[in-house]
């Protein structure tokens, strides 16, 4: 009896502990969502007030009227959906030759692949860029969308999924004569429902932030993305918090929704990689 | 016509797997694999992006590189940044200890955890700037509501290091968060239960048998985590401290190949932190036998 109030209260603190961390992490989201309708002096008070005194749209009018925004989210909603896209048809295709294929040179293929995500990007991104310049691709829409077209590590992932679906099925549908295309599609993928909404979504999330390549790849207005004019806000308005804070916003809270939504496919996605 | 699709059959057989793993092999070569190759050769020249002329010049970029002190202290920034890791790890596993309970709303804390982690770095570092804000800005008025002494967080060159580690703790935690749950719930309760009857305190039983068993979480986020460090980028081109104090490694080859167009020069400098790189992760790999296949 003593025992289980004991382990009451103990539930009761723990639970308050894990309030009071929530704050701390929800924290800036809160603050960033209520700043974005602030006035600019609004953050020059010598103690910060949470709410806005009024909730104004200036802000976000300025941002897409002076700043041309929208025009940088359709670039980030075109360079996403063409990497997600991409990244499904290179992972699945190869996830399954990897898995239910014995052929020539496959385990040099997968070592091949399995390697090239050890290797960091600070090692390839100057020799990336030499041969994007010498193919002309710097500063156009498909030199920002090839180097980020897959994932290497999604790809391993696959084929672990893969191994999994008994070699049985794909034996008998084969005896029946069923092509190797229509085994993938009527087999393999209906059976992989899971792997592809862990990689799509995770490949939705690095695309829509991605930074480092943009930033080198981009010089031009008209292919910025979200990121980078965030970046280019930073340097440029250093004192426009405001601007800033609705910025921040636009970036983060479609984002924040996505995950919010799909949420339950990030932890999966930790559990599929087996990683522990 | 029975004979003539078995032999096109077979054919096929041996063809579909190059067609299914064709576009990845591509891929992978063409974007890792060939700059990968060319990054020695490359360090080794004098390249700049304003001029298609390249002139081979040996070693010069690694002699000059041995006496460039602006190299080596951002080397010494980056060493700095190595505090992260324990802090990132120790808030992570402390976070999974709380949410291993039969708590209400653990599923609900687990999300907003791991919020931070999937949001853009550039836009958390724009709202983290002014959080550091000295006069007006968040954390200071916050501090002197506690009667604290003030900082001057990223824009004071003693204390900008802290500050982009504590912005990137509050961003990465959730990552390893998420993998220590996965580890705990490997260790299992029936352990700790035979600990308990054996009269263990819970320190005791978090110490001597939790805590060991969560070693491959342990190996697996210490080597990323390092990883992570040496490619320090983003929070720093963002949340810059004056004096150069916040200037990483990658930060520096950014400034000197991109913006002082010196891409031999930075190519070197990358080389030889890809080569640190792969010596820290082979010495973990050997220490921790970690299998990736």
């Amino acid at each position: 009896m003593a025992n289980t109030t004991k382990k009451k209260t103990g539930h009761i603190v723990l639970f308050i502990v894990l309030c009071l961390l929530s704050v701390i992490i929800a924290f800036p989201f809160i603050w960033m969502v209520l700043s974005s309708f602030k006035k600019s002096e609004e953050f020059y008070y010598l103690v910060p007030k949470l709410l806005p005194e009024s909730f104004m749209l200036d802000n976000f009018k300025e941002l897409i009227g002076k700043w041309n925004f929208l025009s940088y989210y359709k670039n980030s909603i075109i360079v996403t959906t063409f990497q997600v896209l991409t990244n499904l048809v290179i992972v699945l295709l190869s996830g399954y030759g990897f898995a239910h294929y014995n052929f020539k040179g496959k385990s040099f293929f997968f070592i091949l692949i399995l390697s090239s995500t050890m290797i960091p990007w600070v090692a390839t991104i100057i020799p990336l860029y030499i041969l994007a310049n010498n193919l002309h691709l710097i500063d156009t829409m498909a030199g920002l969308m090839i180097p980020g077209m897959a994932n290497a590590f999604n790809i391993f992932l696959a084929r672990n999924f893969m191994t999994s679906i008994p070699t049985a099925y794909i034996e008998s549908a084969r005896l029946e004569g069923a092509s190797e295309k229509r085994i993938f599609a009527s087999i393999i993928l209906p059976s992989v429902k899971p792997l592809i909404s862990v990689i799509t979504i995770q490949k939705m999330i690095d695309s829509w932030n991605a930074f480092q390549w943009p930033l080198l790849c981009v010089n031009s207005e008209r292919l910025r993305t979200i990121p980078l004019a965030i970046a280019k806000l930073s340097s440029q308005y250093y004192d426009s918090y405001n601007l800033k804070m609705a910025a921040a916003t636009l970036a983060i809270i479609p984002v924040l929704i996505i995950y919010v939504i799909f949420q339950k496919n990030f932890v999966e996605g930790i559990s599929l990689s087996g990683v522990k | 016509m029975k004979n003539k699709s078995l032999r096109k059959g077979i054919n096929w057989m041996k063809v579909a797997p190059y067609f299914f793993i064709a576009p990845a092999v591509i891929y992978i070569i063409c974007v890792t694999i060939i700059p990968m190759i060319m990054a020695l050769p490359i360090s080794f020249t004098n390249w700049s992006a304003l001029s298609p002329r390249k002139k081979f010049v040996g070693l010069a970029n690694y002699k000059t590189l041995i006496h460039d002190k602006d190299f080596w202290s951002s080397m010494l920034v980056m060493a700095k940044f190595f505090i992260y890791v324990p802090l990132v790890m120790a808030a992570g596993l402390g976070a999974a200890l709380l949410l291993n309970t039969k708590t209400p709303g653990t599923k609900f804390f687990r999300v907003l955890f791991y919020a931070p982690v999937i949001t853009s770095t550039v836009a958390a570092a724009i709202l983290f700037e002014w959080f550091f804000q000295p006069t007006y800005g968040l954390f200071n008025a916050i501090l002197k509501f506690f009667h604290l002494p003030v900082s001057g967080w990223i824009y004071d060159a003693k204390s900008a290091v802290g500050s982009v580690i504590f912005f990137k703790v509050w961003k990465g935690f959730g990552a390893c968060m998420l993998i220590y749950l996965a580890g705990l719930q490997d260790v299992g309760g029936e352990i700790k239960e035979a600990s308990y009857v054996d009269g263990a305190s819970s320190w005791q039983s978090f110490w001597h048998i939790t805590f060991p068993l969560l070693k491959p979480s342990h190996t697996y986020l210490l080597l990323t985590n390092i990883i992570g460090v040496f490619m320090i980028f983003q929070e720093t081109y963002m949340l810059e401290g004056p004096l150069n104090s916040t200037r990483t490694v990658v930060n520096y080859i950014y400034e000197k190949g991109f913006e002082s167009f010196k891409m031999g020069y930075a190519s070197a400098m990358s080389f030889v932190l890809f080569l640190i790189i792969m010596v820290v992760t082979i010495i973990q790999q050997r220490a921790s036998k970690l299998d990736l296949t």
